[in-house]
């Protein structure tokens, strides 16, 4: 096509790439999970070689993360797991989460409930990944119960959300949500309304779930800050009395200052001047 | 692989399957839509694969004042009993490098099914056109040797539809003289996996590849042709120009236009922020 100043220009499709086929990968990253040796012998003795599972909440981003962390995440849980996706060499990860820069996502089972699990996402998973972390995911926790229970928590910058009403009289951050039609009860917020979208690790997770015909739902924050702040976090608060959340929930005092604790952390990242 | 709801098993067989391809201006998808919506049709399965960016969102499909949620995933399978008709609705673009792994599985698939016919609908970037493409109608369809057996004549004679041009040499903008079909190359610049799903499938099945030149931009008259041109070859719904108020037959749908999905509202994006100018 003709350019302004007459040379040509090749013209690009924002719904197709036509170089596509010249890049033909047969290599295709996956995620690899590694668990706990105790969780191992454990697996060893169950036919299904999978976990019985009947909570499962699965924090991504750090907005979500950082709730969970704050609000959920007591002494009562331990790392039974971990899932790694995309990790190159010049990584940098630190074993108690305490880098805004870990690529590793934990996942976590509480000793008094064993089948309670939790996993925070913090990285960034591309869409890629998605499938096989999902997978992976699920390669050891079974979905079969009937009263399985799956919450997946995420955040989303305000540009993303289209509406009539223009954002800035939304009061941001708000929450959003999508569940799957097994999932009976009522989400705390308004459901996630046309023609906006989730795409990524949190849309495959709701995908498997449908497929699946599991009880599930998505909450999205919609933010508009930047970096993150524990307005961000608090959003997801009013979730500690849903489904299923509640049954997990212990009112943590230190909540407050995790949640601080959590903000400095990715305030020193974020400093462009000191 | 193709998940049925419900895990109920369903058969195909003797359905036509439309297949939207992923191309420029994503005209395809947006005639599957429009055939989704204004049949009212039924989503019968899921097509979950590693090649395809995961999505998720709200019924596309739901009435604008409706207050539920029905999750929509990023490829799904749709049909209607009444008009034998299966359509497959891909939302999310494909992982780069990927595409011909999918296009693999889903030729694998469609021969499993046991469609009675196939038709692929794409799109082909405006740009790219030869002289003689660039004035008149803007449709174009190549059709394998069972669909020309069967439709080939009512396409050229009855229709009036032009088969698409084939070219010398790739990318030499000549043409080819009308008859030689034996010879030459068809380029879809912008047409996604069609070709190369057509080409994968002509052998053994009927079907008819359908595309729509077009440029980027707000795509929805192309689309409503392309979908007008299906629904007239296929017979899909019969439009009336205004309801007939004296509908003696009770509970028969009077179409009088394409129902737009909600799906389609903002389409390019939310209006701006009055605050901006504060």
């Amino acid at each position: 096509m003709a350019s302004y100043f007459g040379e040509i220009l090749q013209s690009s499709s924002r719904a197709v790439d036509d170089d596509d086929d010249d890049f033909e990968t047969e290599e295709i990253a996956t995620t690899s999970v590694r668990w706990s040796p105790m969780v191992k012998a454990e697996l060893l003795k169950i036919p299904e070689k999978k976990l019985p599972c009947q909570i499962l909440i699965v924090a991504i981003g750090p907005a979500a993360s950082g709730f969970v962390q704050s609000h959920l995440l007591t002494d009562d849980f331990q790392v039974v797991g971990a899932l790694f996706s995309g990790l190159s060499d010049s990584d940098v990860n630190t074993f108690d989460q305490m880098s805004p820069a870990d690529k590793n996502c934990y996942i976590y089972r509480s000793r008094q409930i064993p089948d309670v699990f939790m996993c925070l996402c913090k990285t960034d998973v591309s869409a890629e990944q998605s499938y096989s972390w999902t997978e992976q995911l699920f390669s050891c926790i079974s979905t079969a119960s009937p009263h399985f229970y799956m919450s997946i928590l995420c955040s989303y910058m305000t540009s993303e959300y289209r509406s009539e009403v223009p954002v800035s009289d939304m009061n941001p951050p708000f929450l959003r949500a999508l569940k799957t039609p097994r999932f009976a009860g009522t989400p705390l917020c308004p459901y996630l309304e046309q023609p906006n979208l989730v795409s990524g690790l949190p849309a495959q997770l709701l995908t498997y779930c449908q497929m699946k015909d599991v009880k599930a739902v998505l909450y999205v924050c919609y933010t508009d800050t930047l970096y993150l702040d524990t307005f961000t976090m608090e959003v997801f608060k009013p979730l500690v009395q849903s489904t299923p959340i509640k049954d997990v929930f212990q009112e943590n005092k230190k909540a407050g200052e995790v949640m601080k604790h959590i903000v400095d952390i990715y305030s020193l990242k974020n400093s462009l001047y000191l | 692989m193709f998940v049925p709801r419900d895990n109920k098993p369903i058969d195909f067989k003797g359905f036509t399957l439309i297949y939207p391809a992923l191309s420029v201006g994503n005209v395809a998808q947006l005639m599957a839509d429009l055939l989704i919506s204004t049949m009212t049709m039924h989503k019968v399965g899921y097509i979950q694969h590693p090649s395809l960016i995961p999505l998720v969102g709200n019924d596309p499909y739901a009435h604008p004042s409706a207050t539920t949620c029905k999750v929509v995933t990023c490829c799904e399978v749709y049909d209607s009993v009444e008009h034998n008709v299966v359509i497959v609705q891909q939302r999310s673009p494909f992982i780069k490098g990927r595409r011909n792994a999918y296009k693999k599985w889903l030729a694998q698939w469609i021969r499993e099914c046991g469609f009675s016919k196939v038709v692929i609908a794409t799109s082909s970037s405006a740009d790219e056109r030869l002289d003689t493409q660039i004035t008149g109608p803007q449709f174009r369809f190549v059709a394998s040797d069972k669909i020309e057996a069967d439709y080939g004549e009512m396409f050229r004679n009855f229709y009036e539809w032009d088969e698409l041009e084939r070219r010398q040499t790739f990318p030499a903008p000549s043409v080819l003289e009308a008859g030689d079909r034996g010879q030459g190359q068809l380029y879809i610049p912008g047409g996604g996996i069609a070709m190369a799903l057509f080409n994968d499938l002509c052998s053994d099945t009927p079907v008819v590849l359908l595309l729509m030149f077009c440029s980027e931009g707000d795509n929805i008259p192309e689309a409503i042709e392309l979908t007008n041109r299906i629904n007239r070859w296929l017979g899909l719904i019969l439009f009336h120009s205004r309801s007939i108020a004296d509908a003696s037959d009770v509970g028969v749908v009077k179409y009088t236009q394409w129902k737009i999905p909600v799906s389609w509202k903002l389409f390019f994006g939310s209006r701006f922020d009055q605050t901006l100018f504060h």
